[in-house]
């Protein structure tokens, strides 16, 4: 099921996406850096992504909640359907900094979990003390101390790595990945259940969607609703290409393929027109469970993978 | 503070906590449906050429995320930047009625792992308990594990010595679990649907470096044939005792733990009203006892010698009988289950066009 850049399945994913500013962006970068080709599509599919969580609203002081339309566990999902373990690394954070500056001298890129606070490079606000996975990548003039931290296309913050551990300090924790990425070769009977089994992952997690009640004293960002739309519309090309891969259309599915897509496209635009206050933050509610009964709908069309 | 759970001790020392933590929060699990909905059974062989070491992996390294995953619990893992700071957080979260998985150096905490044959002590790696209380006026918490029913009391200088000791390969890191346990689970025949469809994704794996499944199974033999030509006698003698240490985990789970698999899938033949399941599980019963086999080949006999490692062999005869084994497991169930997951409540039929 796993595959290393030298498979035919590198054409299937390669194509260029447009960069989602996410976890799912840093994972395809790093994967790239290592390279395995896996698109932050792809990334986002297998991830089961998609979902609503609640955290404390810190951008305007007043307290309350922000709504996020990304999954927190994502990146765990993803290495788990892909069979490769994440290899946990933090801890004290003054014992990281000689490990990470000796990674970064060797020209090694680090994914991390950092809090969005001290970086708002990365994420021009909305996310209070949110903790976003980032990429530190070694600089053009390397010695091993300094890194640009990256979350997605733009310039991304180029810090010290003793800011990076200042930071960790301040939250209380620090972590950061070793990964071995890898992509699924499609167009196997494997790769048919690989995707069924994504698929359904999501379903488990947008059945776990905040409930509207909650959502209605949530607050939608406009960070979090642009990441919450792009996720929404990369799932829906991943789908669409990762369905031709595994045949789904050829049992019949390709209208329900379709009407999935339709429902994730409105969805996005549902997370956009919440961000800029044109509905309340509980009309994502159903515009959620309507990706839900789709996805639904389209498992149940799917060709017996044994 | 003492928290007030049933605990039970098991096979492993993370499916065990896990099944703590279900039990405490109302909702009953044994230890082969954490085994189970967590995936368990996996086959990943590592080889390090220059350290000279051959792993085989037999149970999944994330087991509990994928039982968490499956059964609707959301979870992150956390990593302590503070030994104190993180007594206080333990602290603060047992205060509010929530037991909490906690890694360990089971070399730094004492008492845990006293009767494990010291032979296997340096092949620890973290151990999970479950700490389930505090004592301000001893300054001391308490947790429970997989190898006794009773508790285990440490100050809390040892524990938070325990959470950060070891070098690179052991230290913990001030490792815990944060599970955020809903309000209901979802429902159990969806969880093994899914559960039971990631296993086949493993074993059936057929990636670029071959190391994962089946493939790296058959990977694993081959290489293990050619090790008296690279390896010296020390080093094969290290190897099998890793492999039979994977093989039978310290706390006394035989045959790969595909016996505990078997009694899930025995379990999902009701859940998914699919008898062909009840299949699957004799395969899987099969399997245990080809892996014990191979346990027995390298107890029995001296790893180091050259000959244990030739091609027909009993070592190599061994292993090919788990090769055969966990194919034929491995086939049954891919037949058995029902490729389309079982409804999720709440979620209405959807027309297409």
């Amino acid at each position: 099921m796993l595959a290393t850049r030298d498979d035919a399945l590198v054409r299937l994913t390669t194509d260029r996406v447009p960069g989602t500013p996410d976890w799912s962006w840093c994972v395809a970068r790093y994967a790239a850096l290592h390279g395995v080709a896996l698109t932050p599509d792809v990334a986002t599919l297998l991830g089961a992504a998609l979902g609503t969580e609640c955290t404390p609203d810190e951008t305007d002081g007043a307290g309350g909640l922000a709504v996020h339309g990304v999954r927190s566990g994502a990146l765990e999902t993803l290495t788990t359907i892909l069979q490769t373990p994440l290899l946990r690394l933090g801890g004290m954070p003054d014992a990281q900094r000689p490990l990470l500056e000796r990674r970064t001298t060797l020209g090694r890129p680090s994914l991390l979990r950092v809090s969005a606070a001290p970086f708002p490079e990365l994420a021009e606000g909305g996310f209070g003390d949110r903790l976003l996975v980032a990429l530190a990548e070694p600089l053009e003039e390397n010695d091993g101390t300094r890194v640009r931290l990256r979350h997605g296309e733009g310039p991304g913050a180029i810090r010290s790595w003793s800011a990076v551990t200042d930071a960790w300090h301040a939250a209380g924790n620090a972590e950061w990945f070793v990964w071995v990425p890898c992509t699924i070769s499609p167009p196997a009977a494997g790769w048919r259940r690989a995707l069924a089994v994504a698929v359904a992952q999501q379903l488990v997690a947008l059945a776990r969607a905040v409930p509207p009640a909650v959502a209605a004293h949530a607050r939608v960002t406009a960070p979090a609703a642009a990441m919450a739309a792009e996720a929404r519309r990369a799932y829906g090309r991943a789908l669409e290409r990762m369905a031709e891969a595994a045949q789904w259309p050829a049992s019949g599915a390709d209208p329900a393929i379709a009407a999935a897509h339709d429902a994730l496209d409105t969805a996005a635009n549902a997370w956009e027109e919440a961000a800029a206050g044109r509905i309340p933050a509980t009309s994502l509610a159903a515009t959620e469970s309507e990706i839900t009964r789709r996805l639904h709908a389209l498992l149940t069309m799917i060709p017996d993978a044994a | 503070m003492m928290l007030r759970l049933h605990h039970l001790r098991g096979r492993t020392c993370m499916a065990a906590v896990i099944r703590d933590v279900y039990e405490y929060h109302g909702a009953r699990m044994a230890e082969e449906d954490v085994f189970g909905f967590g995936a368990g059974p996996c086959l990943d062989y590592g080889a390090s050429a220059e350290r000279r070491e051959y792993h085989l992996g037999v149970i999944s390294p994330f087991l509990e995320v994928t039982c968490l995953e499956t059964t609707g619990v959301p979870l992150r893992y956390r990593l302590g930047a503070d030994p104190a700071a993180e007594s206080l957080r333990l602290r603060e979260l047992l205060d509010r009625g929530f037991p909490v998985p906690v890694a360990l150096n089971p070399l730094a905490c004492p008492g845990v792992v006293e009767h494990t044959p010291p032979a296997l002590l340096p092949l620890l790696t973290t151990h999970w308990v479950l700490v389930i209380g505090h004592d301000d006026a001893d300054d001391s918490f308490t947790f429970v594990d997989n190898r006794r029913h009773g508790a285990y009391t440490l100050h809390r200088a040892t524990f938070e010595a325990a959470r950060y000791a070891g070098g690179d390969g052991q230290n913990p890191r001030g490792m815990w679990l944060d599970i955020r346990f809903p309000e209901t689970l979802l429902p159990a025949a969806v969880s093994a649907w899914l559960a039971l469809h990631r296993v086949i994704l493993g074993f059936r794996d057929t990636g670029g470096m071959r190391s994962k499944g089946l493939d790296g199974l058959a990977r694993f033999i081959r290489h293990a044939g050619a090790w008296p030509a690279v390896l010296t006698a020390e080093q094969r003698e290290l190897n099998a005792l890793r492999l039979m240490n994977s093989i039978t985990i310290a706390g006394g789970a035989k045959g790969a733990c595909r016996g505990l698999y078997a009694a899930f899938l025995r379990r999902c033949a009701e859940l998914l009203d699919a008898p062909a399941l009840l299949g699957a599980a004799a395969r899987f019963q099969e399997s245990a006892i080809e892996w014990q086999a191979v346990h027995a080949a390298i107890r029995e006999r001296d790893a180091a010698a050259a000959s244990y490692w030739a091609r027909g062999s009993r070592f190599q005869r061994a292993l090919q009988g788990v090769l055969a084994a966990e194919t034929r497991a491995i086939d049954e169930l891919a037949r058995a289950i029902p490729a389309r997951p079982p409804r999720l409540p709440g979620v209405p039929e959807a027309r297409v066009a």
